[in-house]
């Protein structure tokens, strides 16, 4: 194993990170992430580390050295968010293709298509999958486009901290006034959007700030 | 972007905070993140930080000389 000793945090999107690291969490996903904090930081950069617990799953391994390999599973977030949204069923014709867990579930949103002439939006998500989100919109915006859309989350952190979703994708459906993100990127940030603060997710029951 | 500049942790688990930048490498940086009120080395991915006019960088503590008046 190579030597992470030192004060140094390391940390990797999950692919990227040593493959002795990622032995240690076989469910790891592309999305996902890894941390490793030597002992002499890892108080202090654990908080930061296990925040993210409301939102996702962050499990932790202690290496013979005492310092700490940790894995983010955004993958997971899809799932976690079953809890505070209505399921949506697959349809009775049989042509739901989406696999995985679906809410139904009203966030906050805006969004920005890659190609020109760009286009930028405000609008708030339908329904969310693990594998694409659908929002609206507020013209027609072209299918098969890379776009990225970014979501005020419906759980906060700890402390009532707010959390935006940044999903990256391409519109795989699109209608007047609403589109479907197939998500090929996520990751998660403390907000810095131009939503407003005020906006609360209005079905599903997501927890209110404590 | 230059050592000593103020970033923005975009992706990953410190999404969301704010450091200076300490050290660019080959792809990866290393910034300096206020932890639990101490300053941590992070190294991440060049792509995971942004800079940012927002953030104050932490300054080299210089002597204050004081003059005395004549």
């Amino acid at each position: 194993m190579a030597d992470y000793a030192g004060k140094l945090v390391r940390v990797w999107a999950f692919r990227e990170s040593p493959p002795e690291f990622q032995r240690l969490f076989p469910g790891g996903g592309d999305a996902d992430w890894v941390a490793h904090a030597p002992v002499s930081e890892r108080q202090y950069a654990e908080n930061s580390l296990l925040r993210w617990r409301p939102i996702y799953p962050v499990r932790s391994m202690e290496l013979a050295d005492r310092s700490v390999v940790y894995w983010g599973a955004q993958t997971e977030a899809m799932a976690s968010l079953a809890k505070w949204g209505k399921p949506v069923s697959a349809s009775p014709e049989g042509q739901e293709r989406r696999r995985g867990v679906r809410v139904q579930i009203e966030c906050p949103s805006r969004y920005e298509t890659q190609s020109e002439p760009k286009q930028l939006g405000i609008g708030q998500t339908i329904d969310l999958g693990s594998g694409g989100i659908c929002f609206t919109t507020e013209s027609l915006l072209p299918k098969n486009i890379e776009a990225t859309l970014w979501v005020k989350w419906p759980v906060p952190l700890e402390d009532a901290v707010p959390v935006e979703l940044r999903a990256v994708g391409k519109l795989v459906r699109a209608e007047a006034m609403k589109a479907v993100l197939q998500m090929e990127r996520l990751s998660f940030s403390i907000e810095d959007s131009l939503l407003t603060d005020g906006e609360k997710p209005r079905q599903g029951g997501a927890p209110s700030p404590a | 972007m230059h050592t000593g500049e103020s970033v923005r942790v975009t992706e990953g688990p410190f999404a969301g905070l704010f450091g200076s930048l300490d050290e660019v490498l080959e792809q990866r940086v290393v910034i300096i993140i206020d932890l639990k009120g101490r300053p941590v080395k992070v190294e991440m991915d060049q792509d995971w930080v942004k800079p940012s006019p927002r953030h104050k960088s932490v300054s080299p503590i210089v002597p204050l000389q004081l003059r005395s008046s004549a």
